[in-house]
């Protein structure tokens, strides 16, 4: 069969343009999980910001004679502590929106710290290749394997506990996971057909990086940072239970759910509130970051506007044939 | 070929790392090509053909300058480009392109058309507006024959070959004078091919551009090639104008290949002898003594076993690499 003879002139059919995505506020109110996340993630941040103004009391404000009070629906419970109080007599409600300012604060700042500094590791080597990749990755494989407590203590002994010390030293122990990942992709991403003609293009390395390669590993580093959140704010509680991260009188979450551990049995409220707090916090992220994940993704974003208008329309007939 | 050549590559040796000698190893490479020498003329397309393996992609990429070569010469455009570096190298960028084979991965997902062609202008800082980019990317998406509103869209939401449209108005935004085409149809449909195929030649047409067009399709390239050259293990083992390789092929691998394409007309099909060498391609690490084709050669003699026969003139624009074979 000569060339000549396949002259079939069959156009393609264009796909039907869809119109264009609304805007971002509209989109976020349809998926139901991502607004409550987002919605969430937010009255959290509020309390935390106007602590003084919401809590009911002072959360370092002792009182022996409201000692290990149940929450309000239990027999014993009282309206004057909604959540009940710890062996101290101190108001759980307020501990725990206290707390959050410590907890988001070292969690949010660690992360982005982090994985700043993993990210840009990972970029190198894995962009670079060669002896560069193996002596950057060597020296991860070393921080690895150095176990992190003891350099969080050894720190934290040297220059005195404090949030941001803690956050210091828990980014330098945790950016390793980031630096890897991101090596992985990049190291992949770099054989890409799109780069390539990126670079006969005579795209400089800098853009090569930052439009080419960046915008495509931005959904595995989301995640990455998510789950990583959950792991910062329990580092955070180990080290202040072992009483060198967030000080007394200051609390937080982890700090609240290690130090209640010792009343498990006759007073469960002491863990169960700080505990509920962070999983509620980590889940609100996570159904966020996951709308957002699929809207920083033109492909994703478009199925999922097909899908909501499909939707749409088949309850329109629906009603219709009612 | 009266016009100065746009490309001239001479003696070109290429060799890739196996192990790339580490603080413990010693450093092993293997010859993927060696002593490849042709010339490209303004406004001509020269069909590279081979097997899998034959080295024909390495090549295209050595003359890009995506891989270094190991011996030889390239010369674009009367300028030595075999050792360009850093600044001037991007520069060169801007006149020799490529068209890739795969037109699903060769597009950026996270950007729109309109950025993906607009980015060599850019680059090269040769739109010094928005607005003026938007005009060009305009012309170039038309010349190529996509809808006016592909500017805006994602490269996710159109076909194979649009996206081969996509890609090749991308490379044509420079302006060059050389398009390196990668099997740019192979991975398309067939009824689609055509339409790209034709698109290549209506541009090269209108700009006098020069292509160096890789494929193993034989029917594509008698379609586009004015001039073909046959690969096999690493080296160039015939080069002539097209009617001369299909009419007339002088060596035996050629004809092997060009057997083994079947003729649409079944009578026909049934009366041709197909020629199918004995044995597996070569193994370029452990390639043979002599002529590296005489392992499945019909005609080996003594000679080929022994000596490599050297890329001949046999007659006008006729070269073949055979002892046993002339015009």
């Amino acid at each position: 069969m000569a060339a000549s003879d396949f002259t079939a002139s069959l156009t393609p059919p264009i796909p039907a343009t869809t119109s264009a995505p609304r805007s971002a506020i509209s989109e976020l109110l349809h998926d139901k999980a991502a607004a409550i996340g987002l919605a969430f993630i937010l009255l959290i941040v509020f309390l935390a910001l106007f602590a003084p103004l919401v809590a009911p009391y002072d959360p370092a404000a002792q009182s022996i004679m409201a000692r290990l009070k149940p929450p309000v629906w239990m027999a014993r419970g009282t309206w004057e502590h909604l959540l009940g109080t710890d062996n101290l007599g101190r108001d759980v409600l307020s501990r725990i929106i206290w707390g959050a300012r410590a907890t988001l604060t070292i969690g949010a700042v660690t992360c982005l710290l982090a994985a700043t500094l993993g990210t840009v590791v990972g970029l190198w080597a894995g962009f670079i290749g060669g002896r560069t990749d193996s002596v950057l990755m060597r020296l991860v494989d070393i921080q690895v394997s150095f176990p992190g407590i003891l350099l969080i203590l050894l720190v934290v002994a040297v220059l005195g506990p404090g949030v941001w010390t803690l956050v210091a030293v828990l980014s330098v122990t945790n950016w390793m996971v980031y630096a890897r990942l991101v090596r992985g992709i990049v190291s992949s991403t770099r054989q890409t057909p799109y780069v390539e003609a990126a670079e006969v293009i005579g795209c400089r390395p800098a853009r090569v990086i930052f439009r080419h390669i960046l915008p495509n590993i931005v959904s595995p580093l989301l995640t990455l940072a998510i789950l990583e959140f959950t792991n910062i704010v329990l580092a955070e509680a180990a080290v202040s239970f072992l009483g060198f991260g967030v000080q007394p009188p200051a609390t937080s979450w982890g700090l609240d759910v290690a130090s209640g551990r010792d009343y498990l049995f006759i007073a469960w409220w002491l863990v169960t509130f700080p505990g509920l707090a962070i999983v509620v916090t980590v889940l609100s992220i996570n159904l966020f970051a996951n709308w957002l994940r699929v809207t920083t993704d033109p492909e994703e974003r478009e199925k999922r506007f097909a899908r909501a208008e499909t939707a749409k329309r088949r309850r329109a007939r629906r009603r219709v044939g009612a | 070929m009266t016009a100065a050549p746009v490309l001239s590559v001479s003696g070109l040796a290429i060799d890739y790392e196996l192990s790339s000698g580490g603080l413990f190893r010693k450093r092993r490479s293997v010859s993927a090509v060696s002593a490849v020498s042709f010339e490209l003329a303004p406004g001509e397309t020269l069909g590279l053909v081979g097997e899998s393996g034959s080295g024909k992609t390495t090549v295209g990429r050595a003359v890009l300058r995506r891989i270094p070569a190991a011996k030889g010469r390239i010369v674009f455009d009367g300028e030595d480009i075999t050792n360009l570096q850093g600044e001037a190298l991007r520069r060169l960028r801007a006149r020799m392109q490529i068209v890739l084979q795969d037109p699903y991965t060769s597009l950026n997902p996270r950007m729109k058309v309109s950025s993906i062609v607009a980015e060599p202008l850019i680059v090269h800082g040769l739109a010094a507006s928005a607005e003026e980019a938007r005009t060009a990317v305009a012309e170039l998406l038309e010349r190529v024959g996509l809808p006016g509103d592909a500017a805006d869209r994602y490269p996710h939401s159109f076909s194979g070959g649009q996206r081969q449209r996509i890609g090749i108005a991308r490379a044509l935004a420079l302006k060059p004078a050389l398009i390196v085409a990668d099997e740019p149809v192979s991975a398309l449909d067939v009824s689609v091919r055509a339409q790209v195929v034709n698109l290549m030649q209506d541009l090269q047409r209108d700009l006098g551009i020069s292509y160096l067009f890789i494929a193993h399709d034989l029917a594509i390239v008698r379609h586009i090639s004015h001039r073909v050259a046959i690969m096999y293990a690493g080296r160039i083992v015939e080069i002539a104008p097209r009617q001369a390789i299909y009419e007339r092929p002088i060596h035996p691998y050629t004809e092997a290949l060009l057997s083994a394409v079947p003729v649409a007309n079944p009578k026909l099909q049934r009366a041709r002898r197909r020629i199918v060498p004995p044995g597996e391609s070569v193994d370029i690490a452990n390639p043979p003594k002599g002529c590296r084709f005489h392992p499945r050669c019909p005609l080996a003699s003594n000679r080929c076993r022994k000596e490599e026969p050297q890329l001949l003139r046999k007659s006008g624009d006729h070269f073949a690499a055979c002892w046993n074979r002339d015009a």
